[in-house]
């Protein structure tokens, strides 16, 4: 199954480590450069790396530390928090980031994602959405800084392939922290339309949720974050990662 | 065995995850943009991430065009191509107009996705090895690398072909013709794998 990918996604607070719970919450998990260090060695498949407070802040991006984290990592890792020009991302590319995601500059600026696309190619922008389920079954996104989008996720989503987004990633608010498993209704109806990998986000409380979703939508790729940093029900901090053999016993 | 790895800086991708891994493999490296400097390397990486025609305009732009189809054909210098590299080494693409260098006999073309298998394939994917196989370590039974890609490379000429991979189609994913290699994962970001990899070619491709 070598296909499926399952990521540690790990949320940065000032350089600590923090886990959420639905987007609330941070509890504090460890510190960043430890924590990589240990995924890497762990073999995961890949890495998403998200700051959370980055597109908050007037603070500029601290590369020389982003460029630290990268050197300990041997696999793929993406960045996501703050990409919001070309310049930007130029830099981050160069100290080791491979794939950055775009969440609040695309909401800004959509020619954003084209030019960054037509500059490092596709593959390279994971678009990533944040929403939330309103009363009325609607799925609500939500942008860091307030800004409403007339879209419907589903036009969102498209809009963002249309300008040449090569991974989505979709983060259900409500149910981030819970590992109640992914909200499969929706990434089904995304996996219909939607012809770039998606990958699915929040929720996943052990392998069998990545593979209910497998088998429904045909959706290969996993992110998760207290899965892969708590162990137990009293949700000890303790990093981990499932074995090649759990993940092959899984998706057989 | 003291000869450096010189990377090709030509403003297309992530160098420092190739030069931060040959680090991790005590082997030294350097990434320049300068012909006058590659006119001294030793052994060349030519990586690449994005448009294969912003590749070739970017080569051209810097002057570096000319100088490395010299090192390469002339003076035989060994040099392996990762991803866009890779296809570089090929006579063209379907994602551009310019011609490649043409030092391998083969065609850049489009991967066709399937329900499972969308474009761009992104992740790790098995290799099968039918040449040079000790590049290839087999860590708890898989052989397997990172990969990142829209395009693959069509070779004509089957005995060119290092290792295939299977995506929907099977496709040559490393190519090696005298001294030139080309593969279309990220070995820098393979771990075990890739660094096993990049160790024997900085060690024994001549």
């Amino acid at each position: 199954m070598t296909n499926i990918r399952i990521i540690p996604c790990l949320l940065m607070q000032n350089k600590k480590l923090v886990k959420t719970t639905r987007f609330t919450k941070p509890q504090y998990i460890g510190d960043p450069l430890n924590t990589v260090k240990i995924f890497n060695n762990l073999f995961v498949d890949e890495i998403i790396l998200l700051d959370i407070n980055q597109s908050n802040t007037n603070k500029p991006i601290d590369f020389n530390y982003l460029k630290t984290l990268a050197s300990e990592c041997f696999i793929p890792i993406c960045y996501g928090g703050g990409v919001d020009s070309l310049e930007t991302a130029k830099k981050l590319y160069e100290i080791g980031y491979e794939k950055l995601s775009i969440n609040t500059a695309a909401s800004n600026d959509f020619k954003l994602i084209k030019t960054l696309s037509s500059y490092f190619g596709s593959q390279s922008i994971v678009c990533s959405i944040d929403y939330k389920k309103t009363f009325f079954n609607q799925y609500k996104i939500t942008i860091h800084n307030k800004k409403k989008i007339k879209y419907s996720l589903i036009d969102y989503a498209l809009m963002l392939e249309d300008q040449s987004a090569g991974e989505l990633m979709i983060n259900a608010i409500e149910r981030d922290g819970l590992m109640t498993g992914y909200d499969i209704d929706l990434l089904a109806q995304l996996a219909e339309k939607i012809s770039i990998p998606i990958i699915a986000n929040c929720g996943a409380g052990k392998l069998d949720h990545m593979k209910n979703v497998y088998e429904r939508t045909g959706i290969n790729a996993f992110a998760a974050g207290s899965l892969f940093v708590y162990k137990g029900p009293l949700k000890a901090v303790l990093l981990n990662y499932p074995s090649r053999s759990e993940i092959k016993n899984c998706f057989k | 065995m003291s000869d450096i790895i010189t990377i090709i800086d030509y403003g297309m991708g992530n160098l420092n995850s190739i030069s931060n891994m040959l680090k991790y493999l005590n082997i030294s490296s350097i990434i320049t943009d300068q012909p006058e400097k590659i006119r001294h390397a030793k052994k060349l990486i030519l990586p690449g991430i994005g448009a294969f025609d912003s590749a070739v305009n970017n080569l051209k732009e810097r002057h570096l065009w000319d100088c490395v189809n010299q090192m390469v054909s002339d003076h035989q210098i060994p040099i392996l191509g990762i991803c866009l590299g890779m296809q570089l080494m090929t006579k063209s693409s379907e994602e551009g107009q310019q011609l490649g260098f043409g030092w391998v006999n083969a065609e850049t073309k489009k991967l066709i996705p399937s329900k499972y298998n969308k474009i761009p394939h992104i992740g790790w994917n098995a290799v099968t090895p039918l040449r040079f196989k000790n590049y290839f370590i087999n860590y708890h039974d898989e052989i397997k690398f990172y990969f990142v890609h829209s395009y693959y490379t069509d070779c004509f000429e089957p005995e060119d072909v290092i290792a295939t991979t299977q995506y929907n189609h099977s496709f040559a994913c490393a190519f090696q013709k005298n001294n030139m290699m080309g593969v279309q994962f990220h070995p820098e970001k393979s771990h075990l794998y890739g660094m096993a990899f990049l160790k024997h070619f900085y060690e024994h491709f001549r």
